[in-house]
């Protein structure tokens, strides 16, 4: 006799991993984490394809539901380390690196914008890494506690204590410094 | 911005939010999914040609372990075989009653006994019987044999020292003292059997 709906046992079975077009859904949040960690738009999005490329060949052992997703930022966290360690780069040494982004029309708009970049990575570069991966991965890669838990496997209260320094040290370098205002 | 902002002033919290969006958006202006997207699947194709598993570093994955554990397996059962062959050098290599025969055919010590018994040449050795004798006879034969297949020529005396050492009760591949029998008598009884043939059935029943 199968088991029922909402049954212990029924609960306990093990989700579908997910497909290429579910892991795909992330690619835009996925890419941004990159972004946030190397800040170099073209390193962000080929990285964000060699998270995709790893997923991919792992994608049957993969988790499913809400526990592919902490998965998949997990991924795209280390390959951006590796990244940054096969570079020899700080992590997060952003005023090093050439903004790529497009110029704006307007020659001060342009200035203001690469100036803001270039304080914002500055300020982020301040960071202790832990508390970086924390913030990136909340603010670029819009995840939840319980999932940047699982992607970072640490501690739920850890994330919140991380996130809640990363927010105060942030604040303080670029507001109080009034670079980015 | 969500989260915890309780030592962050509202004001303060806000304007953090619009520069990490700013952020963001500038990020994003030349990202398209839908490129991002192909891109992916075309990377994803050309890496599984790539590791098709009889192309390419694969290959080490797939056949390394195996043929590692093939070829350990091989040298140790050549490691094994060596060994036995090495402990025990008749192992493997069956005795052929014919080659016996042809032992004895080719000693002049049998060749010189007449084939006539002598009554009461045998008396006296109550103690032995037939069977016992024979039987000793016998793996005295077959040691000395498999000597003279291992190279060493069969020797009349050898031979014949050997099998009336097996006679009076040794084993034949220990150290026997010289036999109080007649060795001649007990010689003489060995020819017999042989050339009847019952000595070479006797072999025959004992592989």
């Amino acid at each position: 006799m199968m088991p029922e709906q909402g049954t212990p046992r029924a609960e306990a079975v093990k989700p579908m991993p997910p497909s290429l077009d579910e892991l795909l859904g992330h690619s835009r949040t996925v890419f941004l984490v990159c972004f946030g960690l190397t800040r170099n738009r073209a390193d962000a999005e080929d990285l964000a394809q060699e998270t995709y490329l790893r997923a991919c060949r792992q994608i049957d052992r993969l988790p499913g539901g809400d526990a592919a997703k902490a998965w998949l930022f997990r991924v795209a966290r280390n390959v951006c380390l590796d990244h940054l360690r096969r570079r020899q780069l700080d992590i997060f040494s952003y005023g090093k690196v050439a903004d790529q982004t497009l110029a704006a029309g307007d020659p001060h708009e342009d200035l203001v914008r690469r100036e803001r970049n270039a304080a914002l990575s500055r300020a982020l570069g301040r960071l202790p890494r832990r508390l970086r991966e924390v913030l990136v991965l909340r603010e670029y890669g819009e995840l939840s506690y319980e999932q940047i838990a699982q992607a970072l496997r640490i501690e739920l209260g850890t994330v919140m204590s991380r996130l809640h320094r990363a927010r105060r040290k942030l604040a303080e370098a670029v507001l109080k410094s009034g670079e980015l205002r | 911005m969500s989260g915890n902002n309780d030592h962050l002033s509202a004001e303060s919290a806000r304007e953090l939010e619009k520069i990490i969006e700013r952020d963001k958006s500038a990020a994003m202006a030349e990202f398209d999914t839908t490129v991002f997207a192909h891109h992916v699947q075309r990377r994803i194709t050309a890496d599984r040609s790539s590791h098709h598993p009889l192309a390419g570093h694969r290959l080490r994955y797939v056949l390394r372990p195996g043929a590692l554990v093939a070829a350990a397996m091989v040298a140790g059962a050549i490691v094994v075989v060596a060994l036995v062959v090495r402990v025990d050098p008749s192992r493997g290599r069956r005795t052929d009653p014919k080659m016996i025969a042809r032992v004895l055919a080719g000693c002049e010590f049998f060749a010189s006994i007449p084939l006539d018994p002598q009554p009461g040449s045998v008396a006296g050795e109550s103690h032995r019987t037939p069977a016992r004798d024979l039987e000793w006879a016998i793996q005295a034969l077959l040691y000395r044999a498999r000597r003279c297949s291992d190279g060493v020529a069969p020797v009349k005396g050898e031979l014949a020292r050997a099998i009336l050492a097996a006679m009076a009760g040794a084993p034949p591949a220990a150290p026997a003292p010289w036999p109080r029998v007649d060795p001649d008598a007990l010689a003489r009884r060995i020819a017999i059997l042989s050339r009847k043939g019952a000595f070479l059935r006797a072999l025959g029943n004992m592989q």
